[in-house]
């Protein structure tokens, strides 16, 4: 399959947007489920992310 | 220190925090600002096209390359493309394959851009042979007028080509199996994709069958294929650029990490692909690995700036405003040091006098500033605008097993075993490195074009063409007359014989062509073809007499490729087996030797070399100018008898060109006898120096040198000439942008060590592959210097920074190891290895490109988290120890 100038940038911006995607609702959500089920193991690595998680906020973000 | 924000902040960088805080506060002018601009730019990109222009990839200010663009036209240039036809049963001599060769040299004569009187085949006009007729008359016809019908017409046709010296073995071959078509195209109308379309359509896909095999070679055909391939390029840029975004999203553990580096890297590459159009210059295919270059390199900026930014928000308690106007200041030194040593080092290459080259130094220059926008100054603005990470995100990265590697590996390499190892090996690895750097050829190493693979359709024709016919490229040399019907000298003309069956003698010369070999068969043509008389005459008249003959019947537009009509020049032409870069240089240098003999003795002199100084050695017995008479020499104080130069008389200067060895004498003498119709030469005599004028007693003088392999070796010529010269001065701007970056002599070294080492083991690994230096190779091998100096600065930058701060080298080395290096260390890696797609691709140049800058960026990658680190730590250099200092406290103290 030849592909053009066009069709590449179609490419990578589909290819983007999947990623993107993909992060929000798949990993993100995977990775906190993760943190969850080995801070309840009693994993501290875990824990402390979980607890960063939940207490600190970021300053300045409007 | 200062406070930002309720930060301490150092002194020196007050200015770049007010500079980041002004950055997002009028985030509004300037978001529209640079969108405007990039519209612009954008709107200018969209209309860029893929050209390669022929001109632009010789050095227009060579002297070869001006005899070449002057008798290109005439004589044939540098863009033939040869059409070859082989029967695998029988021979050429058949009514089916003749009326193949007629209907492909028709079919060739419609081929866009070539030059009609031009093409050369047994089925072309301008191809005759010496045709007896009725009552005594001669005259000068086509080998083939139409197709043929008959076998007798075949073979009458075979026994034409058989006794016709300038067809059989140059234009059929020898075991009568193949028959060449050569066609020159016109260098202002090449048009490579449409030619080989073309020539595909109408020439070769019609006549192919079971027993004919038809090749195809020569420039714009090797040309074509390359565009052709060059298609190759969107597959390996969209596999780069997602495997790129896998790359950042892992590392950054966030779609946001990805994005940031696109955002710098497109911005950049949109306003340098616009600046490119703008100007009037357009893409090259074979160059197109630069633009990748260039953008990966401000995606390797940004990747420092993300990581920063990470890093800072932890640091300042996830305040983000702080954390934004932090990575921009602390960073802005080593990205901006970056920046510019890349770009100034990149227009080192406007010191080669190819346009394309230049053109490619201004626009590569230009792009890598346009990443002190999208990169520096925008990137306050766009952390501002996007959302910044989870805090949790961020600290589960610094306990990742990446960063746990890191860290491992800094705490081994600061030691003083690490230190120890990394400098043996870094010792040996140069020892080797050294041992085959001294292979490395200028020009072509092999005799097959290097920008395809060897078993690509292109190289296997070329080398079929060149097996069957013993040398295809062109080597014109002018034989320019000082007067008109210079070529219808005797002595001129045996000249022309002499120089060819001198040069024949080269093993990479297959065969030669010139007005002697024309003249020589239609005298024996003349004499009934008695052997005897296959000489050229003594005197004008009969010489005229006998191109009369041959040439009366032919309009000018077909007798200019052998001789002007006015007789005044014509040429040499050898062709040649292969263009190696050191069969090139081998050719042109007996031609020299040759030339430069051949008027020295009809100078009548001898000359002789004691202690750098040239002295006449011998006169020869009648000199020319007693022998011809006083017209033939003007000499000031020679006196009757006296000839103007005597034995024993020291050259000093030839015209104005000073004498110093024998060299510059040979060079300043072609100079004099090329362009001056008066030799002047500045002689010494009983300690007086006097002056003599000389009337050269020649009616032509030989100039080299057209065709591809003239062309080859000038650009050969200006890149031996240059290539030391630029990594030089390269290596040297490097140097100076470090020394006023870090106000520090020494600094710029230890940064430059890795580069080197780079440099050298690239180097030898392109003598080991046969791949030598040429124009496509020159700046891409200039890129890869910059690529090395940007992980250096920033692991510098970032040791200087923690020295302030723990007051000790092997820590803040190791910190920065930690910190930085970890940044270079996964920008060196995703790099590598994209850059490495392009060893996928069938366009050979790119292929070995693409791994050659893969290794260049894995070297000094190596070298600068390695041999960097150890050298600093042996020599410990004043610039980082200062800042101990600076901090009251002692080297001594701490350690």
């Amino acid at each position: 399959m030849r592909l053009t100038l066009m069709s590449s940038i179609a490419i990578v911006v589909l290819f983007s947007l999947l990623l993107i995607a993909f992060d929000e609702w798949v990993a993100r959500p995977w990775r906190r489920r993760r943190w969850e089920r080995r801070a309840k193991e009693g994993d501290e690595r875990a824990q402390r992310l979980l607890r960063i998680a939940k207490e600190v906020r970021i300053k300045g973000e409007k | 220190m200062r406070e930002h924000a309720g930060f301490e902040i150092p002194e020196e960088k007050r200015l770049l925090y007010w500079l980041g805080e002004r950055l997002i506060d009028y985030r509004l002018p300037a978001v529209v600002l640079v969108s405007l601009v990039t519209g612009f730019f954008a709107y200018h990109a969209a209309q860029l096209e893929l050209v390669t222009s022929f001109g632009e990839l010789l050095p227009q200010s060579h002297p070869y390359i001006k005899i070449h663009n002057r008798f290109a036209h005439t004589f044939g240039g540098a863009n033939n493309i040869m059409v070859m036809v082989e029967v695998r049963d029988g021979t050429i001599f058949n009514p089916q394959t003749l009326n193949k060769i007629w209907n492909m040299t028709q079919a060739m004569d419609t081929v866009y851009g070539v030059n009609h009187n031009q093409i050369e085949s047994i089925a072309h006009r301008t191809v005759r042979y010496l045709k007896v007729a009725a009552g005594g008359t001669m005259r000068a016809t086509p080998v083939m007028l139409g197709e043929v019908r008959s076998q007798e017409e075949a073979e009458q046709i075979r026994r034409i080509v058989h006794s016709a010296e300038n067809i059989y073995g140059i234009l059929v071959s020898l075991d009568d199996k193949a028959a060449l078509i050569r066609a020159n195209f016109i260098e202002g109308r090449l048009d490579y994709r449409r030619i080989f379309e073309e020539i595909n359509e109408k020439v070769v896909a019609p006549f192919g069958d079971s027993n004919t095999s038809i090749f195809v070679a020569g420039e714009p055909r090797l040309y074509g294929w390359v565009y052709r391939y060059a298609d190759d390029v969107f597959w390996i840029l969209v596999l780069a650029y997602c495997l790129e975004w896998l790359f950042r999203w892992g590392y950054f553990h966030d779609w946001r990490g990805a994005l940031r580096p696109t955002i710098t890297g497109v911005i950049a590459a949109i306003w340098g692909l616009g600046f490119i159009r703008l100007i009037g210059f357009a893409l090259d295919p074979l160059m197109l690995v630069m633009p990748f270059l260039i953008t990966a390199r401000a995606v390797s900026h940004s990747v420092q700036m993300h990581d920063r930014y990470y890093e800072e928000l932890e640091k300042s308690g996830w305040n983000k405003r702080h954390a934004i106007v932090a990575a921009f200041a602390e960073l802005f030194v080593p990205t901006l040091s970056g920046i510019t040593t890349d770009a100034l080092g990149v227009l080192v290459i406007l010191l080669v006098p190819v346009i394309m080259l230049q053109k490619l130094a201004i626009t590569a220059s230009f792009w890598i500033f346009a990443i002190t926008v999208s990169e520096l100054l925008l990137n306050p603005i766009v952390y501002y605008y996007l959302r910044p990470p989870e805090p949790a995100l961020v600290v589960s990265r610094d306990l990742g097993l990446f960063r746990r590697g890191v860290i491992w590996a800094a705490d081994r390499i600061v030691t003083r075993r690490g230190v120890l190892l990394t400098l043996t090996v870094w010792s040996l690895a140069s020892g080797v490195a050294v041992y085959f750097v001294r292979g490395l050829t200028i020009g072509d190493p092999t005799s097959a074009s290097p920008l395809l693979w060897q078993d690509s359709a292109y190289n296997v024709s070329h080398q079929r063409i060149q097996d069957k016919f013993g040398g295809v490229e062109p080597l014109i040399v002018v034989a320019e007359g000082l007067d008109r019907d210079a070529m219808k000298d005797p002595a001129t003309l045996r000249k022309m014989e002499r120089f060819q069956r001198e040069i024949e003698r080269d093993p990479s010369v297959g065969y030669s062509f010139s007005l002697a070999d024309i003249i020589r068969a239609v005298n024996a043509v003349f004499h009934e073809l008695e052997p005897k008389w296959g000489v050229i005459p003594n005197n004008w008249v009969d010489v005229g007499g006998l191109f009369f003959i041959y040439f009366s019947g032919s309009p000018p537009s077909e007798t200019a490729k052998y001789v002007d009509p006015s007789y005044t020049t014509a040429h040499v032409t050898f062709f040649c087996k292969d263009h190696k870069g050191d069969n090139i240089r081998r050719i042109i240098r007996r031609c020299k030797d040759f030339i430069f003999e051949e008027q020295l003795r009809d100078l009548g002199i001898r000359v002789r070399e004691e202690s750098n100084r040239v002295y006449v050695a011998e006169v020869l017995p009648q000199p020319r100018w007693e022998q011809a008479g006083p017209s033939w020499t003007v000499s000031e104080h020679g006196g009757p008898g006296q000839g103007p130069l005597q034995p024993g008389d020291r050259i000093v200067r030839v015209g104005r060109t000073p004498v110093t060895d024998l060299a510059s004498f040979r060079t300043a003498f072609a100079k004099e006898t090329a362009d001056a119709a008066l030799l002047d030469f500045g002689i010494e005599r009983a300690s007086q120096v006097i002056e003599v004028t000389v009337v050269p007693p020649w009616k032509a003088v030989f100039k080299l040198a057209g065709g591809l392999i003239g062309t080859l070796a000038a650009a050969n010529e200006e890149l031996l000439r240059n290539d030391v010269l630029m990594n030089v001065l390269g290596f040297l701007t490097m140097w100076v942008i470090m020394l006023f970056t870090y106000r520090s002599f020494a600094a710029g070294l230890y940064m430059l060590a890795p580069l080197m080492m780079a440099n050298l083991i690239v180097n030898a690994y392109m003598a080991g592959r046969d791949i030598g230096i040429n124009i496509h190779t020159l700046p891409l091998v200039t890129v890869g210097l910059g690529f090395g100096i940007d992980y250096a600065l920033y692991i510098v930058s970032r040791t200087l920074e923690e020295i302030r701060r723990c007051g000790e080298l092997r820590l803040a080395v190791r910190e920065a190891l930690m910190t930085s290096g970890k940044a270079v260390t996964f920008t060196a890696f995703s790099m590598v290895l994209t850059t490495a797609l392009w060893s996928l691709s069938h366009i050979r140049f790119n292929a070995e490109m693409g791994l050659l800058l893969a290794m260049w960026m894995g070297i000094s990658f190596f070298g600068s988290v390695t041999l960097l680190p150890a050298l600093l730590l042996v020599f410990r250099p004043r610039f980082l120890t200062r800042e101990l200092d600076r901090a009251g406290i002692t080297v001594g103290e701490r350690s």
